[in-house]
């Protein structure tokens, strides 16, 4: 067995898949090196929902004798990942995070994971995750059958949520990469608070297949990487037409970096309000930085602001009733009292009373809201924003804490542009860049639908000017 | 879902119908009760707003039935 150095333990995707087909280490050597550090290390940022070590093992061994075969499955082949606890397995536990569901088994596999697995990527465990993905809203970081999770940057803050094992995850360097989800925030926000490339995909595009519902029309499922590539190539595999879900799009991803336009042509939008007044103080050295390394590349800025409309307060609405809807059963069986946080707990109860009324009313706002978003989008290829306002917060903090005193800007800037993207269905991409003291943010780059290959490639070119996604938490491995 | 408030909602919340004294001095609800009174609150604060948008009659939900 190799003597895995920390190096392979933060390789990207592409790296680990040359190392293999040079055959300077078996995919089950790499397989078990990854299970090892995911079985030791995962339990101490609370990561681990379940390890898969004796299967995943089983699957590399397949995998080794396809490539002794010369049969090869693209760049994915060989490479260990990690799933949110969201993701069901056949025959196996999928928790949702939640105690009432700890015990539940699936028949089935999530689409994600079988088109993973016909690519040859190996799954190696199932990480924790929010319960049931926060959709009555929580308060505190141990909303979770799992505890809170912690971050690697710094143990006695939240890696953030929901997605937030995948996020600590990756940011330690247990999995290369892994799959969350997002309805409002769940992939951006660990992969700012983590350090690490998050991409949330445009509604419809990845299979919700086997994935637990929160709502049904904002929920979507996505990669959290080392690199902005990285999830390119991830997301190649995982999206594509499903019939086994009534929002797929029908559409594939094709990861063509070489045929994005020119960046001189691309025009991007920002609200400088968003970098100097609603950034935290600590965070803005940081998000100024960034912004004059994306200016750097060449890409036409200018400034604009959301339109005027309810965005979180319609987001809101429409996750709450349809979340609450989804867990009706729970709701009403009364073990919903089992969740682990007594807001989440109220939330839903008090969601199972919006009128149909209401909800439809929230649902035709969102028209033209997304008739809004259409008509910004005409004049800019990109939106760019902080992912989160500041770092992540200690572990023991209400999350719905009053935040220190400031005056409120009185420009509103982009600053729901994440209420506004998901209720859209429109694509993100959140990129570490720089630090607030110890821990790690990151802005975000919004797109049109169907438009990742532009926000990866501006992504990747961010990423070649810094190496801030390279960066290591101080993880010992004893 | 995230559910920090940025400075907007929490000005929104604090000086919304009498959120309750507990949300002005920071302190959560105590009890189940006070918890779910305090959704429902919320609830009926975000309704309100979306009550007072001025909604065309010809604008359709975001979503659509194909036979």
């Amino acid at each position: 067995m190799p003597d895995f150095t920390e190096d392979v333990f933060f390789s990207g995707v592409g790296e680990l898949n040359r190392r293999i087909l040079a055959k300077e280490f078996s995919v089950e050597e790499l397989t078990r090196a990854f299970c090892d550090r995911l079985e030791k290390l995962g339990p101490r940022y609370n990561a681990l929902a379940l390890p898969l070590t004796p299967q995943a093992v089983r699957r590399a061994r397949e995998v080794d004798d396809e490539l002794k075969r010369g049969r090869t499955r693209g760049p994915l082949q060989g490479v260990p990942f990690g799933a949110k606890d969201l993701l069901s397995l056949a025959g196996q536990p999928t928790t949702w995070g939640a105690r009432p569901y700890a015990a539940q088994v699936f028949n089935y596999t999530a689409n994600v994971l079988r088109r993973l697995d016909s690519r040859g990527a190996i799954l190696i465990g199932k990480l924790s995750m929010v319960e049931l993905a926060g959709g009555g809203g929580y308060r505190y970081a141990a909303a979770s059958l799992f505890g809170p999770g912690l971050n690697p940057w710094d143990r006695s803050c939240w890696s953030g949520g929901s997605s937030s094992g995948s996020g600590s995850a990756v940011a330690a360097g247990l999995v290369p990469f892994a799959l969350g989800s997002e309805t409002w925030g769940s992939i951006l926000t660990p992969a700012a608070y983590c350090g690490v490339t998050g991409l949330r995909p445009t509604y419809g595009l990845v299979s919700r297949h086997g994935a637990m519902a929160l709502s049904w029309t904002m929920d979507k499922i996505g990669p959290m990487c080392r690199s902005a590539e990285d999830c390119g190539l991830v997301l190649q595999v995982i999206a594509g037409k499903d019939r086994e879900d009534p929002g797929s799009a029908g559409k594939s991803f094709y990861y063509a970096p070489q045929f994005v336009r020119e960046m001189k042509s691309i025009r991007v939008g920002f609200a400088p309000v968003d970098f100097a007044e609603w950034a935290d103080p600590p965070a803005r050295p940081a998000f100024q930085a960034a912004l004059e390394v994306l200016r750097s590349i060449g890409m036409r800025f200018s400034e604009t602001e959301l339109p005027d409309y309810p965005w979180s307060t319609v987001a809101g609405t429409v996750i709450s009733a349809e979340g609450s809807a989804v867990f009706e059963p729970l709701i009403r069986g009364g073990g919903v009292e089992q969740l682990a946080d007594q807001k989440q707990i109220a939330g839903l109860k008090a969601g199972l009373e919006i009128h149909a009324k209401d909800y439809l009313r929230a649902m035709r706002i969102r028209s033209m809201m997304q008739e809004a978003l259409r008509r910004l989008f005409a004049d800019y290829d990109v939106l760019v924003s902080p992912s989160r306002f500041g770092p992540a917060s200690k572990i023991d903090q209400p999350l719905d804490r009053r935040q220190p005193e400031r005056p409120a800007p009185k420009k509103r800037g982009l600053s729901d542009l994440g209420a506004a993207g998901n209720l859209a269905g429109y694509p993100a991409l959140s990129l570490p860049c720089g630090f607030a003291g110890d821990l790690p943010v990151a802005i975000q780059l919004v797109g049109r639908p169907y438009n990742e290959n532009l926000l990866i490639a501006v992504g990747r070119e961010f990423q070649n000017r810094t190496d801030w996604h390279r960066r290591r938490p101080p993880v010992s491995p004893g | 879902m995230s559910t920090n408030l940025n400075r907007r909602e929490w000005v929104a919340a604090v000086a919304g119908s009498g959120a309750a004294a507990a949300a002005q001095t920071g302190a959560p609800p105590q009890t189940p009760e006070q918890e779910l009174a305090a959704a429902t609150q919320r609830q009926r604060r975000d309704l309100e707003t979306l009550e007072k948008f001025n909604l065309p009659m010809a604008v359709e939900p975001a979503f659509r039935f194909e036979a």
